[in-house]
């Protein structure tokens, strides 16, 4: 009990959202790093591929 | 315990989101974007995530911002993420860092809140030997993929 009492404190809490949307906001579909971020995913993801959950 | 995190705005399409972190350094402005993306006819989102450069015109993920609010970022980054899967329920996410060293710091974002993640969310490792496992704390991983459960 006491464990998982302590454990229970340990654990942090990520609040649910906390935004709104809006007009103001950037569209970085073509920012330079977004590409360059998808293309070294994908180089990984050829490579190792889906966790079998997500295919079945 | 709750972390605390900065306030955000998205788009209207729930694909960008930013946010301005506050620290000694100033105001730094931060940028998410979710992009769509398909391999062997799945679609998934991949998560980009940096700090603008005014001088690049673009984001970085390489800057050191030293705002003394690690925290609180991965925070509002995790934040931004359930956000993104509320509008999205039924997509995947991929995520890894621009360094071993700031996906690690991912992971410690992770592991902090791991019970409540683990309680809504999948989310599987891929150590750097390629092989993907359900996430374990205390393991070193390269990237992760995230989706609802």
């Amino acid at each position: 009990m006491r464990a998982k009492t302590e454990a229970k404190a340990n654990t942090v809490k990520i609040l649910p959202a906390k935004g709104s949307a809006s007009n103001d906001v950037k569209n970085y579909e073509n920012d330079p790093m977004v590409i360059k971020k998808l293309a070294a995913a994908m180089k990984r993801i050829e490579r190792v591929g889906f966790p079998d959950t997500f295919v079945k | 315990m709750n972390l605390e995190r900065y306030e955000y705005q998205s788009g209207k399409d729930y694909l960008d989101y930013e946010f301005f972190s506050e620290g000694p350094k100033g105001v730094i402005k931060k940028g998410v974007r979710f992009t769509l993306a398909q391999f062997n006819g799945i679609y998934f989102y991949n998560l980009a995530f940096g700090d603008w450069s005014e001088e690049l015109r673009s984001l970085n993920d390489f800057s050191v911002t030293n705002n003394d609010d690690v925290e609180k970022v991965l925070a509002t980054v995790a934040s931004v993420v359930m956000d993104f899967l509320e509008h999205f329920p039924d997509t995947i996410i991929y995520a890894e860092g621009s360094t071993p060293a700031r996906t690690r710091r991912y992971q410690m974002g992770i592991n902090k809140a791991w019970n409540e993640i683990a309680e809504q969310y999948e989310v599987f490792g891929i150590r750097p030997d390629d092989i993907i496992e359900p996430f374990r704390k205390n393991v070193n991983y390269d990237a992760f993929w995230v989706r609802r459960r």
